[in-house]
């Protein structure tokens, strides 16, 4: 049963209480609301969130500054004009969702602008690390065997696994590094150029790799699959320093709490140290070190330039709120 | 249970409440001020009897009877008030629009007050999250919050504050000791 507890007709100001109040009792303190507007006798008031981000100072542990990812009209509350009723809104989840989906769209974005400008940072790291994917079989199976009959080497395949394979040769097309020519896939320009050089095959699957993240770069999901773990950290690590605006350092145990949140798997947790040390080898992240705690932060040129990542960051831009609100 | 707090050369009387500090992606403002207030009770007040009647709680505990989510924070209405005093009725809460007169007279009688206010006014000045702090001090031209994000004896002009304030319909949750009478009325309600 709704409970009427404005007098009919309400106006403005009035309608925005009640939408307040009603966003504070059901979605909680995060959301706010925005300035009505009314519409065949309707009042509809949008719900924003101003998502703060406090960065606390590690040796003090108080809030050195604090930022706000803006979420504009995340969803919205319909008032009758005539009595005050909510004839509309949305459920608590649809909220929760929205908010979770454009926190997951700053971090991909973010993973994107990353895995452009440092490609070749992420191929150099050791191939028998790399999560297992089909980028990897198909490009070292053309490195070696010069082409792939698809009819052949496929037929023994599981149809789950066929099809992901199917799915990954598209995936190379695109970037022009591999090209298919009726049931074979062939080494494309790229391809080619980068089999000519005189490097050692590890090398042309390294190179092969470099030029699958610059030019894939826009297809993240596949390249999580390749790059996983370490795609998760180093691109946690660039956008805390990316959303505030400046060099953040990064705790070991926000590490272990997001390898965890993002596998759930304990294994992964024994193996935070070895993604950590290969990434700072291959030049992804730097290491410093606070009250005897390490910690880890992007390297400044590779962050440098992916903060020049402008059309592609230009999307997640105007979500961040100018970080004057120092405290 | 009280201390001078030295400001621009003057000094503010504030009330020796415990701070707990929130982290960046926890919405526990409300939970943690609440647990600040309760800790006061609990530990820092004068009155013996006050101290042994109230409760020791824990932040999990204050999420639980709160309904609070790490992810969106405290739903705040009449039933959180009254969840809130039938777990603790030792205590009584009571949420309601208040102002700066009301608060005084709590201070004044060793009760600190949570205003619930919306801190992006202060520093961006755009309408952002609710916030709530714990008010411990104030004077004619500042108040004293302990605040668990910008920390403890955070002091801002009241005329800044105002603004903040309004935005959330100046809404404070007081708690206060409860009479023993109240207590044993509870205790024979439940039973």
């Amino acid at each position: 049963m709704q409970v009427r507890l404005l007098e009919s007709p309400i106006n403005k100001k009035d309608a925005q209480k009640r939408a307040h109040l009603f966003v504070r009792e059901k979605y909680g303190n995060l959301p706010s609301v925005g300035i009505p507007e009314i519409q065949d006798n309707v009042w509809i008031i949008p719900i924003n969130v101003k998502y703060p981000r406090v960065f606390f100072e590690s040796a003090t542990n108080k809030p050195k500054k604090v930022r706000y990812m803006n979420f504009e009209r995340i969803g919205e509350i319909k008032i009758d004009a005539n009595n005050g009723d909510i004839v509309d809104k949305p459920r608590s989840w649809d909220i929760k969702s929205e908010i979770k989906g454009k926190l997951d769209f700053v971090q991909l974005t973010v993973q994107k602008a990353l895995v452009k400008t440092g490609a070749q940072n992420f191929s150099k790291l050791p191939f028998s690390e790399h999560m297992h994917t089909p980028i990897e079989d198909i490009i070292s199976f053309l490195l070696l065997k010069d082409k792939i009959d698809l009819e052949t080497e496929l037929s023994i395949l599981s149809e789950e696994e066929k099809e992901k394979y199917l799915k990954n040769i598209d995936l190379l097309i695109t970037t022009g590094l591999i090209r298919k020519n009726d049931n074979f896939v062939l080494p494309d320009n790229a391809f080619v150029e980068i089999e000519r050089s005189s490097d050692n095959i590890s090398s042309k699957l390294s190179k092969a790799l470099s030029y699958f993240f610059a030019q894939g770069y826009d297809n993240i999901s596949s390249i999580q699959q390749v790059l996983g773990p370490y795609l998760t950290i180093s691109g946690y690590i660039y956008g805390q320093s990316i959303e505030y605006d400046d060099i953040i350092p990064v705790e070991y145990s926000e590490i272990q709490a997001l390898i965890q949140q993002s596998y759930g798997q304990s294994i992964k947790q024994m193996k935070i140290p070895r993604y950590l040390i290969q990434l700072n080898e291959v030049g992804l992240l730097d290491q410093s070190s606070c009250r005897g705690e390490d910690m880890w932060l992007p390297k400044t040129d590779i962050l440098r330039s992916v903060r020049m990542e402008e059309t592609l960051l230009s999307p997640i831009r105007n979500m961040f709120i100018d970080s004057t609100a120092r405290v | 249970m009280e201390t001078y707090l030295p400001v621009n050369g003057s000094h503010i009387k504030v009330l020796n409440v415990p701070y707990f500090v929130q982290n960046d992606t926890e919405w526990l403002c409300l939970v943690y001020s609440i647990k600040m207030v309760m800790d006061f009770y609990k530990n820092i007040h004068t009155t013996l009897e006050i101290r042994q009647r109230s409760p020791n709680t824990t932040r999990d505990e204050l999420m639980g009877v709160t309904r609070t989510k790490i992810t969106t924070g405290t739903p705040v209405s009449d039933d959180l008030v009254q969840s809130l005093n039938t777990k603790f009725p030792s205590l009584q809460f009571e949420l309601k629009e208040t102002n700066y007169g009301e608060i005084k007279k709590e201070l004044n009688r060793h009760n600190p007050v949570i205003v619930m206010y919306n801190p992006t006014i202060l520093f961006n000045g755009e309408v952002g999250p609710g916030h709530s702090g714990v008010v411990i001090g104030m004077n004619k031209q500042l108040i004293v919050l302990n605040n668990p994000w910008y920390g403890p004896s955070f002091c801002v002009e009241k005329t800044a504050f105002d603004e903040a304030w309004e935005i959330e319909y100046n809404r404070g949750l007081f708690i206060k000791p409860n009479s023993q009478q109240r207590i044993d009325e509870h205790a024979g309600t439940v039973a």
